[in-house]
């Protein structure tokens, strides 16, 4: 019987994946010493919040095996509508029930375009980021908010610590705890596996593949919520650009998480998203100037898909290789007599 | 006829530790139609697959014409002049059939940069037509075409690369009618005069009979024995055995006895009356009870897989009535029919029926995860996987993993886990569409076994393109002839008139085309 | 119950009667901007706006042909960006033009190699390794920079090349109006278009027909790259300088000519012509906001909106895609 006499596949990748980090860290610290301090640790872990969130987001969207790219967009726009409200004088709990609101309604235009109006998903959602980060202007014509930013508390969210470790991070365990109970433990998890994997036989089994389609965009703008507020605690102010690094991090994580465990998943895009902080953090005490970031990122991604999709493990390709999935089902033999071929759903 | 063309020594293959091939040797004669026959899993598959370069063989020679070759990619196998033509062959829909036969061969040297000469392309399809006659417009688009039509133009293109020497079919005639059987049959017979020699994979032994020279069985990955028709035609019966391995049983279970079905007829749990969709099917109506079978009869294209989604709620009808359980049934998506209690267990099992990738208990699970979770949504793990393994005795999984991905499974077994999440949703109603579809002999009793013990408790519809299967299991069988019901529900009916209800609608119409 | 056929190949003659819809969208767009500001049918407006439609049709023409085949190429800004500032580094110390244009092709040729090796060969995802190249590809052309635009004295030769006009008509779009019509012509007449299109509809069977479909699948990604970065190189010459960041509201432009133009003649299907339509919108767009006086973020509000109202027409009323599962 396969898998009774190996080791657990995981138990492999995740001991893998620790030593990869412990390595980085060791050429990091190598290289600059001040990397292995208690303050440089609790940095990183502090950055992780931001791009944690819009990583954890997009998971969803890659779990059903769909593209979103307006985030930084989103981030940019509900960045700018929270920092209105507060520099309006709204308390930082309602400024971000607007916040949240303002992208679950962004996250349904998303869903409605690619679930039920069968639109592009990489086409609506550039059209979608494009109005939104275009949108983020119209609030103060360009200009950054920060009044009030201190006085609601806001900043404390990014200074704050308990027992040494700051609240963001906190924050992001515990939505990341629930996010993972969700996609990994609930049935409703399944479901988005499922819809994502073959939509056809969840159709089949009773799925609503459109709704949870639409609701895989929904919860990963939501998310997109928390991102500005912790770029917003962190920066003291909100500005027009504020969103416009998020892509790259949120892809690289989700996308390197899935190659390391072979398939996109809550625990997967935390390990992603922690890596791609440490090595950030690592070339940035390196001095290596900001606009090298994404390009090491790329190289990162590269690297890592690369590396790993010549695994065994067939829900990478899924994730990866599109047309493969072509190919593999012309090799294979089908044993259905199924005349309709030609009218597949790709 | 007489030289071997191909000598195929010791071939060997394994997948993971399943052995496919075992010390395979396999000769094919110049000029000569080859059948290769044998329950699924057989090897049958694999061999022409190692020939046509699409698998690589552990160990073994290959020789053409006595000169040894190494075939590791298809391009190798073209080289050497073996063509493949896959059992659902890929053509591109939206280009016509000319265009489609001369895909990739359009010049001698097709650069990317070449002018695409349609005229000539057409002029040289007519050529080929004229030395392979087959009656099939090259200017329709592909889309537009029948199967059999398809799988023709699949065998011209397979032929228009360099001397083709070697031609093998995996299974063509599947989902073919007899009538189309013959057209393929015939181009076969022109190639065969051409030189050209032909392997060919079946599953069905009367067509050994029909086209093929000699034939050789496989079992369990080893060739069992060559012979011609000549000798195969007094020992018909020992084939199948050969094929089996045991002697052939009963392959249907008992049926309800017809009295029995007049006197206590079970509660009717699905009634449809004048059910209609579109241009597919017309005027439908039948009853499906509780302890019995109905079998609804009909060829590919007859209506029955879109009456399949009708009733199950994948599409909507036009016109009609359904009535589930005295209750007006209205179907907007099959979460619906499922919350109803209605299972389909559908034709493309692969794509239709499960997730792949998934582990069995995945599957078992997903039609009914209401059942499968607790407070708050969350899956109960250990209750799951203890009634998973319940069922998966009762369906006899083989090997009985729940932690396996379902596409690990043989055809057989794959259906055998949708049965069995079928049974996970406790339905009052199943649907079986095409229920032994790529199922090997073997598995099969097991299957028709299984939909007989669940018609005891629940409603069975069995619909299929294959009359015999229909005949062996239904009750009560009904037939349906290009969108039309032909054939009233009726018990006991003899297979000769179903057979020509569904292969020529009406009798009536038999009569008058007479 | 069969899916209707998509487009079949049209004549010369046809083209202009089906691309009607999309072509009078962009007179009546022109003609209404004209009539706000009579300035539009300046000459030097005419001009900027044919150089506009020349930089972006060669920004996208390779990836006209990419998304035919139903993959994406996202990193096109990437290598317009990385020769832009390359061959503004190169001129700015004094190498001169040379080996300004012949350095940024290469390097738009090296990202395409890139791109077509990992997808074409080794069978990524499009879109994974061109968000990743083209992200590495901006990083570099950054850096090239140092995080600064690089400013010249003067455009030389190359400067004038691409100012000087015949009448109305820029010689560049002269230029690449004949590289369109090359393009045209390989699309609906050679092996080159008939194999790209078949691929989109089954990229199975053209594998199995033995055509190398990775090696045509490299030198799409290639020709993509290249095309960009003479983009790329174009501006820098036009601009007098080498500026990364002006590359980005191409992307978002760029699709949307793109996507537009495939609701004309193909019907669903991304073309050169279509896309040069497409470009001729948004080069029309980008002129006549900037003379109405539209701040940036209106205009990527207005592009947006357009880009997201372009497709949904093109599903409502373009070709049936392939069938989805549950009919509602």
């Amino acid at each position: 019987m396969p898998g009774l006499k190996r080791v657990s596949p995981l138990f492999i990748r995740t001991v893998a994946y620790l030593m990869v980090l412990c390595l980085i860290a060791g050429v990091f610290t190598w290289f600059a010493p001040q990397f292995m301090t208690a303050g440089n640790l609790a940095t990183i872990l502090r950055h992780l919040a931001a791009d944690g969130f819009a990583a954890l987001g997009l998971t969803f969207v890659i779990v059903v095996a769909r593209y979103e790219v307006s985030f930084p967009g989103v981030v940019c726009f509900v960045a700018m509508a929270m920092g209105f409200l507060i520099s309006g004088g709204l308390s930082l709990p309602l400024a971000f029930i607007g916040g949240v609101l303002i992208c679950a309604g962004v996250g349904a235009i998303n869903g409605i375009a690619v679930s039920y109006l069968k639109l592009n998903d990489m086409v609506s959602t550039i059209a979608v980021g494009s109005l939104a980060g275009g949108g983020a202007f119209l609030f103060n014509g360009g200009q950054s908010f920060f009044k009030n930013f201190v006085s609601c508390g806001l900043l404390r969210l990014n200074d704050a610590k308990f027992a040494g470790i700051n609240i963001s991070v906190y924050l992001l365990i515990g939505v990341y705890f629930v996010a993972w109970l969700i996609l990994h433990r609930s049935r409703f998890g399944r479901v988005f596996y499922a819809t994502g994997e073959n939509p056809t036989s969840a159709t089949y089994s009773g799925i609503n593949v459109r709704a949870v389609t639409f609701w895989a965009y929904l919860i990963c703008s939501v998310l997109m919520a928390l991102v500005a507020l912790m770029l917003m605690a962190e920066t003291g102010m909100a500005n027009v650009h504020i969103g416009s690094g998020c892509m790259m991090a949120a892809y690289t994580g989700v996308f390197l998480g899935a190659a390391l465990f072979g398939g996109a998943g809550v625990p997967a895009t935390f390990a992603g998203t922690l890596l791609i902080a440490v090595i950030l953090n690592g070339f940035n005490l390196l001095s290596v100037p900001y606009y090298w970031s994404d390009a090491v990122l790329g190289v990162v991604l590269v690297l890592g898909i690369v590396a790993f999709h010549k695994d065994g493990v067939n829900r990478l390709k899924n994730v990866f290789k599109a047309k493969k999935k072509a190919q593999d089902r012309a090799v294979e033999i089908s044993d259905s007599d199924n005349n309709l071929r030609l009218e597949r759903v790709k | 006829m007489g030289e071997t063309i191909l000598n195929m020594i010791g071939i060997e293959k394994s997948f993971g530790s399943v052995k496919a091939l075992d010390n395979i040797d396999f000769n094919l004669e110049q000029g000569e139609i080859h059948a290769l026959v044998g329950t699924n899993g057989a090897g049958k598959s694999t061999l022409v697959k190692i020939l046509s370069g699409v698998y690589t063989k552990d160990a073994g020679e290959v020789r053409i014409a006595g000169e040894p070759v190494e075939i590791a990619t298809p391009r190798d196998a073209v080289n050497c002049g073996v063509a493949a033509v896959q059992q659902h062959p890929e053509l591109v829909p939206n280009l016509t059939g000319y265009e489609n036969i001369f895909l990739g061969r359009e010049h001698y040297n097709p650069g990317l940069f070449r002018k695409v000469n349609r005229r000539a392309l057409r002029a040289r399809a007519d050529e080929l037509s004229k030395q392979f006659p087959i009656s099939i417009d090259l200017d329709r688009k592909v889309s537009r075409l029948s199967v059999v039509e398809r799988e023709l133009l699949a065998i011209l293109h397979s032929l228009t690369r360099q001397d083709i020497r070697i031609l093998t079919l995996d299974e063509p005639t599947s989902t073919l009618t007899e009538k189309e059987q013959e057209s393929l049959f015939s181009l076969m017979r022109a190639l065969k005069n051409r030189g050209i020699s032909i392997i060919y994979i079946t599953h069905r032994l009367e067509e050994v009979f029909t086209v093929a020279d000699r034939f050789t069985i496989f079992r369990g990955g080893r060739r069992i024995t060559t012979m011609s028709s000549e000798q195969a035609v007094q020992s018909t019966k020992s084939l199948a055995e050969m094929m089996l391995g045991k002697a052939l049983g009963d392959v249907y279970p008992a049926k309800k006895e017809a009295a029995a079905l007049e006197n206590e007829p079970g509660e009717t749990v699905l009634k449809v009356e004048g059910l209609s969709f579109g241009e597919s099917f017309k005027e439908v109506s039948f009853k499906a009870c509780k302890g019995e079978i109905l079998g609804i009869y009909g060829l590919v294209g007859s209506g029955i897989s879109e009456l399949s989604k009708v009733l199950f709620g994948v599409l909507r009808p036009g016109e009609g009535t359904m009535v589930f359980k005295g209750e007006k049934l209205v179907l907007k998506n099959p979460g619906k029919a499922l919350r109803r209690g209605i299972f389909l267990i559908p034709r493309d099992r692969r794509v239709e029926g499960l997730t792949l990738e998934r582990d069995v208990l995945f599957n078992l699970t997903l039609a009914n995860l209401k059942k499968a979770s607790g407070l708050g949504g969350f899956v109960k793990v250990r209750k799951t996987w203890q009634e998973g393994a319940r069922l998966a005795e009762i369906v006899t999984l083989e090997p009985p993993n729940l932690a396996t991905k379902a596409g690990n499974f043989s055809g057989g077994n794959q259906q055998k886990i949708v049965i069995a999440k079928g049974l996970y949703t406790e339905a009052d109603l199943y649907i079986f569409v095409e229920p032994t579809a790529g199922v090997d002999i073997g598995a099969r009793s097991t299957v028709y076994a299984l939909i007989r013990e669940l018609s005891k408790t629940s409603a069975v519809i069995v619909m299929s393109s294959d009359c015999d299967e229909v005949h062996g299991l239904a009750d009560r069988a009904t037939a349906l002839y290009k969108g039309k019901q032909v054939l009233a529900p009726t018990a006991e009916v003899p297979r000769d008139q179903l057979l020509v209800a569904g292969i020529m609608g009406n009798e009536e119409r038999k009569r008058c085309q007479v | 119950m069969n899916a209707q056929p998509r487009t079949e190949r049209f004549s010369l003659l046809r083209l202009f009667f089906v691309n009607q819809g999309l072509c009078i969208f962009l007179a009546l767009l022109f003609v209404a901007f004209a009539w706000a500001r009579p300035t539009m049918i300046y000459a030097s407006t005419l001009v900027t706006i044919l150089k506009s439609i020349s930089i972006l049709v060669l920004m996208t023409i390779g990836v006209t042909w990419i998304i035919a085949t139903g993959q994406l190429d996202i990193s096109f800004v990437g290598s317009a960006a990385v020769a832009n500032m390359l061959a503004a580094w190169l001129v700015l110390n004094g190498y001169g033009w040379g080996l300004g244009i012949a350095c940024g092709l290469i390097a738009g040729a090296a990202i395409g190699i890139v791109n077509g090796y990992l997808i074409g060969y080794f069978g990524l995802s499009s879109l994974i390794v061109t968000i990743a190249t083209g992200a590495v590809s901006m990083s570099v052309a950054e850096g090239i920079g140092a995080g600064a635009s690089l400013g010249m004295n003067s455009a030389g030769w190359m400067g004038e090349l691409v100012s000087a006009t015949i009448g109305v008509v820029p010689i560049i779009a002269i230029g690449v109006g004949a590289a369109c019509f090359l393009g045209w012509y390989s699309q609906e007449k050679l092996l080159w278009g008939h194999y790209i299109y078949a691929q989109e509809l089954n990229y199975v069977a053209v594998v199995e027909a033995g055509i190398n479909v990775k090696r045509l699948n490299l030198l799409l990604f290639v020709f993509s790259s290249v095309m960009a970065s003479v983009a790329g190189i174009l501006l820098t010459a036009a601009l007098s300088s080498g500026n990364a960041g002006i590359m980005w509201p191409y992307m978002v432009d760029g699709l949307t000519a793109i996507f537009l133009g495939s609701m004309a003649i193909r019907k669903g299907q991304p073309n050169i012509l279509g896309t040069i339509v497409g470009s001729g919108i948004l080069a029309v767009l980008n002129s006549g906001s900037g003379l109405m006086g539209w701040t940036d973020y209106q205009q990527s509000i207005i592009k947006g909106a357009l880009l997201l109202i372009g497709i949904f027409l093109l599903v409502r009323f373009g070709t049936e895609r392939v069938s989805e599962v549950v009919e509602a």
